[in-house]
């Protein structure tokens, strides 16, 4: 997908003269997205089946819920009632919904069965959001055309990965807004005279905020605070890496790229704040990682070239193999 | 129009909603509405951090000996001091601290029935406190401590 195809991003046509997707590789991008939607469902089922061993028994002699508005009606069954009928109704789901993902009645229901299972898990006080990619990429799946007439159809294949490739974007989005955050409030604090994101402190201060907040420790987080200038780059590269997100989701030879880095980045948190996000591990692998649209073997320098702000530094030296690349 | 030119028209539309919807509450209300996440995460680098902390004051009737912070007892409490633990705290909190007492009784029942079930009879105080986020990692404490209320199971004791 050219972003510049959009209505009202032409103007963005100079963006994508080292790097675009034309789907003349159809067939092989096709093949590789209805794979990864299998496997995305498999590990919908896997979480769940982990989810359940792990607090099935727990939560139908729990004592207090603060239900968000998709469970609010939950009261009415009983909590124990609520989570034995979603549970049994969700296993039975995902099942067929990884056997037969083609039908969209199933991932219409998984859909719901998710979304049901995600709001009570975050109705305890605090919503957390290490499952909202994948409740939007549900979401979004439900609009994927059967692959019986994908396959037959270019059109239909091309609206497939065109719903494969907005479920990357979106993805992206939550990173960029994240980013957007970090740099505005950054240089609100920065005009204020305070520590702010870009200090070199930052990463520091923030490490030991969280460790205080939950009143623990993490593998190297009294390492960051001991010695508060080894964050800075990291803490730098974090918000490249989340700002330039959305853009890098309309460059597929990033896509790997971002996937890889956002994974670092989220390995980092856990290490040195112990925020774990290993659900936004296993999507940004599916999604960006093993994309459909990057382009195996593509030369670092044209991946270089295609940075975001930087990319300038490597294009002088690349341009004739990044344009030998731009049609593809 | 194509059904793939119609569902990215739609989809940026969704998007834009979204983005709009998100960080709309965001801004007017400092929360979210599920699930709409604004995704500001750790965008604030806290110079001081202003949070509240609960005191254990005496579990069953006996008394626990300089009032320990309940994120120093694990042990006792039988689970993990939780970021969900925290942030009950927070809400109670911030509650109290603004007279919302109807919200704050909701908050404390919540509290106490989650993160306090363990225990029999329990008396605990509500702190709010200021301190320096690393120097306080560090050991060196609160630099301000005010108590804003003890709670002994139901009845406040202002």
């Amino acid at each position: 997908m050219r972003i510049s195809q959009l209505p009202g991003l032409s103007f963005l046509r100079g963006w994508e003269a080292y790097d675009s997707f034309d789907f003349c590789w159809y067939g092989r991008s096709y093949a590789q997205a209805a794979l990864l939607v299998r496997v995305f469902y498999l590990f919908l089922l896997y979480w769940l089946a982990t989810v359940l061993i792990g607090y099935w028994a727990d939560w139908r002699t729990t004592a207090a819920v603060l239900p968000l508005w998709p469970v609010a009606w939950l009261d009415r069954l009983g909590v124990q009632g609520f989570i034995d009928g979603l549970s049994l109704l969700s296993i039975g789901i995902m099942i067929a919904v990884v056997a037969l993902p083609h039908l969209r009645w199933l991932r219409i229901g998984a859909f719901i069965c998710f979304l049901l299972w995600y709001a009570f898990i975050n109705s305890f006080g605090k919503i957390s959001h290490d499952g909202h990619g994948w409740l939007f990429t549900t979401m979004i799946f439900i609009w994927l055309p059967s692959p019986r007439d994908a396959e037959q159809s270019v059109s239909r294949q091309h609206l497939f990965l065109t719903v494969f490739a907005s479920a990357q974007v979106l993805f992206m989005l939550f990173y960029t807004m994240s980013g957007a955050w970090k740099i505005g409030t950054g240089l609100g604090q920065m005009l204020a005279g305070e520590i702010g994101s870009f200090h070199p402190h930052a990463l520091a201060q923030l490490t030991a905020f969280r460790l205080l907040q939950t009143g623990s420790d993490s593998l190297l987080g009294s390492w960051i605070i001991q010695y508060p200038l080894l964050g800075w780059p990291l803490h730098l590269a974090a918000i490249y890496l989340e700002f330039f997100a959305l853009l890098a989701a309309f460059r597929p030879s990033l896509h790997r790229l971002w996937g890889i880095g956002l994974i670092a980045f989220h390995f980092g948190t856990w290490l040195l704040m112990g925020i774990i996000f290993q659900t936004n591990i296993a999507l940004l692998g599916l999604l960006m990682v093993m994309s459909p649209f990057y382009r195996e073997r593509t030369p670092a320098r044209v991946t270089l070239g295609n940075l975001p702000l930087l990319g300038h530094l490597f294009r002088s030296t690349t341009a004739s193999e990044t344009s030998s690349h731009s049609g593809r | 129009m194509s059904a793939y030119r119609h569902y990215t028209l739609c989809f940026l539309v969704a998007v834009v909603l979204y983005v709009a919807l998100s960080i709309g509450t965001w801004l007017q209300l400092q929360r979210e509405i599920f699930p709409f996440a604004s995704w500001e995460l750790f965008s604030y680098v806290p110079n001081e951090l202003h949070d509240y902390g609960v005191r254990i004051i005496q579990v069953d009737g006996a008394p626990l000996e300089g009032w320990p912070y309940l994120e120093t007892l694990d042990a006792l409490i039988g689970a993990d001091y939780t970021i969900n633990v925290h942030q009950a705290i927070q809400t109670l909190g911030i509650q109290v601290e603004q007279a919302d007492y109807d919200a704050a009784e909701e908050s404390r029942a919540f509290f106490e029935a989650t993160h306090l079930a363990e225990l029999g009879s329990v008396e605990y105080a509500l702190y709010s406190r200021r301190s320096q986020p690393i120097a306080r990692w560090r050991g060196d404490g609160f630099t301000h401590e005010v108590e804003l209320a003890i709670f002994h199971r139901k009845s406040i004791q202002p």
